[in-house]
């Protein structure tokens, strides 16, 4: 082990950029599988709780909303031209290849990144970040991985759930509103979709996971000037993350649709 | 966490030793050219007026901040140079007492005792506990394990902060204004813990702090930052006794904690006349 | 840390030497919680070469206490130099543990049953 991880761990010393953030955690992780006490089982789990299982309420909403709005949107135009069969389809193609991702990030970008940053903020004001490092506890280990971690297992979990009540949702609008049979409803919603529909959603979904837990821990560690800095960062995490989160879709959707 | 063998070479009984040590913020020295020494077992104490550099100093000496230039010393090697691994050894061996406290919010007061235990050693979970009640004790807190600081007054927040700072039984412990905020009784409790540790365990002890009456209290040596026309140097150094009958006006003023003297608190007179009456 | 173990009338004697610190704690716990095991009815620990006990000592200390007054173990320690005796005097466990000058006392308080 003499070349270790640990190199990775403190690159660039105290300065803490975007790039070394990324840097360090992915050190960290690699060193923690190396290692017991890094990862601690119980740590992370208390994170999944906080920013995963406490934001799935609010994503589960916002899905059933989406599945309403896709059935009901669609039923309009499709069945003008007598496609009203397509419906399902439409329903649960872009709840795994787009909405789901999506509209769960956002949710979980406004629920959980903004807390983190605020959390973090505040630790950081109150010299703890500091009072972590004179104790010879890295923050980046002891703070940001759990969570880094914990969004990246839970961001999947709830946009798979989230798909779920979508499909609800539009099932909800073609049975009771349309008069589809339930049956049909459920063989087109799962016959259509093809197991990459899910995947390239899920392939987003960590992409989003990494944006939204890595910039609420930078813009949380970066804070300066008391509790207004604090606010501030919590609305520059949000604002950032959302942004890459739209751009980095557009690229990943315009790769799945060119290259793949 | 051992203590160092003992030897009797005097100069490894220096535990920090500050050469030359310059601090400047965009041209201004705020630290200018700092020397000085800690022995082991010493009460050393730092003083000066607000903005005199002292958190600063203090910043530097626990590796939080790179000075301009100048190096300093602790157990030997030299922080200012040593990488983060290097760092991190160091300060398992050193404590750091907060001003505020610096307490964990998120955590209870229990929590916050135990963290460097479990971080950084092997003790079983139910010594912890044991040892966490034996802090609390030490600061007058026996009982209040399981509050979050929120729920506690200043005062105490610092105090669980020195209890954080000792648990590991740290050979030498820095404070930054351990007793200001703390009622008379408090004040006193503190410093006999300090008092306790240098003397009887053969702590070492940074101590930072304006509180004269303390200052005095537990010192064993004893140093002046200037602030002011004599920002960052050192005014006065040595002994309680030494200090006390320096004849330095700057550094009486402070003692006594006179509103008149060297220690220009505002603008002459004419100075602020001027200024009120915006002319020139 | 080193510790040497002796019978004599009945008295284990653990004679401890070193420093027992968060590193060597461990040590000591091993040592006690067998000592523990065993119900060993009178120990005596001699801190003579003992320079110096951290938290984690007494703790251990303190355990070890805790499960010799379930079977009604007596324990005692003697001849803590005077930096040992302040660690113990700090957090007030001089009242708690039977502490002796010298071992000769320390053996007749408990062969005496006093300890």
């Amino acid at each position: 082990m003499k070349f270790s991880f640990e190199s990775l761990l403190n690159a660039g010393g105290s300065r803490l950029t975007y790039g070394l953030l990324n840097l360090r955690i992915l050190g960290w992780i690699l060193y923690g599988f190396t290692r017991p006490g890094i990862l601690v089982p119980s740590q992370i789990l208390s994170q999944v709780i906080r920013i995963g299982v406490q934001a799935i309420p609010m994503a589960s909403l916002v899905s059933l909303s989406v599945g309403f709005i896709l059935a009901m949107q669609s039923s309009t135009e499709l069945g003008k031209m007598g496609a009203d069969s397509f419906i399902p389809d439409l329903v649960s193609l872009s709840l795994m290849r787009e909405l789901g991702p999506l509209l769960v990030a956002i949710i979980v970008v406004g629920r959980s990144g903004s807390a983190v940053a605020a959390e973090l903020g505040t630790m950081k004001v109150n010299e703890e970040i500091e009072a972590l490092r004179v104790m010879a506890i890295d923050p980046i280990r002891y703070l940001v991985v759990p969570r880094f971690i914990a969004l990246m297992i839970m961001l999947p979990c709830m946009t798979i759930f989230g798909n779920c009540v979508g499909l609800v949702g539009g099932w909800a609008v073609c049975t009771l509103e349309m008069g589809m049979p339930s049956s049909f409803y459920i063989m087109r919603a799962m016959q259509r979709p093809e197991l990459w529909d899910l995947f390239s959603g899920l392939i987003k979904t960590a992409v989003f996971a990494h944006i939204i837990i890595t910039i609420a821990c930078y813009q949380g560690l970066n804070v300066e000037g008391g509790a207004e800095g604090v606010g501030r960062a919590t609305t520059s995490a949000v604002v950032y993350s959302i942004l890459w989160i739209i751009i980095a879709d557009t690229i990943l959707t315009g790769l799945f649709y060119f290259v793949l | 966490m051992s203590p160092t063998p003992k030897k009797t070479n005097p100069s490894s009984d220096v535990i920090l030793e500050v050469k030359d040590l310059v601090q400047s913020y965009n041209g201004r020295a705020v630290l200018n050219g700092l020397n000085f020494k800690v022995r082991k077992g010493e009460t050393f104490v730092i003083m000066g007026g607000s903005g005199c550099g002292k958190t600063t100093l203090l910043r530097i000496l626990i590796g939080a901040q790179k000075p301009t230039s100048g190096s300093v010393h602790l157990f030997g090697e030299d922080i200012t140079k040593a990488s983060s691994q290097e760092l991190d050894r160091i300060r398992l061996r050193f404590g750091m007492n907060f001003q505020f406290g610096a307490l964990f919010q998120s955590m209870t007061v229990g929590e916050n005792i135990a963290l460097p235990l479990q971080e950084h050693s092997q003790v079983d979970p139910s010594l912890i506990e044991m040892i966490v009640k034996m802090k609390l004790e030490l600061v007058g807190l026996t009982g209040f394990e399981n509050f979050k600081p929120s729920e506690l007054s200043g005062g105490m927040r610092k105090r669980v902060g020195l209890a954080r700072a000792l648990a590991l039984d740290p050979e030498l412990l820095f404070s930054d204004e351990p007793t200001s905020g703390l009622d008379p009784v408090m004040t006193a409790v503190v410093d006999q813990l300090t008092l306790d540790s240098t003397r009887k365990i053969g702590v070492t002890a940074v101590v930072v702090s304006h509180d004269m009456t303390s200052c005095f209290r537990i010192a064993t040596h004893m140093l002046m930052l200037g602030n002011g026309p004599r920002q960052g140097e050192i005014i006065a150094e040595g002994t309680p006794d030494e200090i006390r009958a320096n004849p330095d006006p700057f550094l009486q003023q402070f003692v006594r904690g006179e509103a008149d003297g060297p220690i220009a608190f505002r603008l002459s007179q004419d100075d602020y006349l001027k200024h009120l009456l915006q002319e020139g | 840390m080193e510790i040497q173990e002796k019978n004599e009338d009945s008295i284990t004697i653990l004679v401890v030497a070193g420093e027992i610190d968060l590193n060597q704690s461990p040590a000591l716990r091993t040592t006690l919680r067998e000592k523990a095991k065993a119900k060993t009815p009178r120990l005596l620990l001699d801190f003579a070469a003992v320079a110096y006990v951290d938290s984690s000592g007494l703790a251990t200390l303190i355990e070890y206490y805790q499960s010799s007054k379930a079977y009604s173990g007596k324990m005692a320690i003697c001849s803590l130099v005077p930096r040992v005796r302040s660690s113990f005097d700090l957090v007030r466990l001089s009242e708690v543990f039977s502490i002796f000058p010298d071992q000769a006392e320390a053996r007749k308080a408990l062969a005496g049953g006093s300890a």
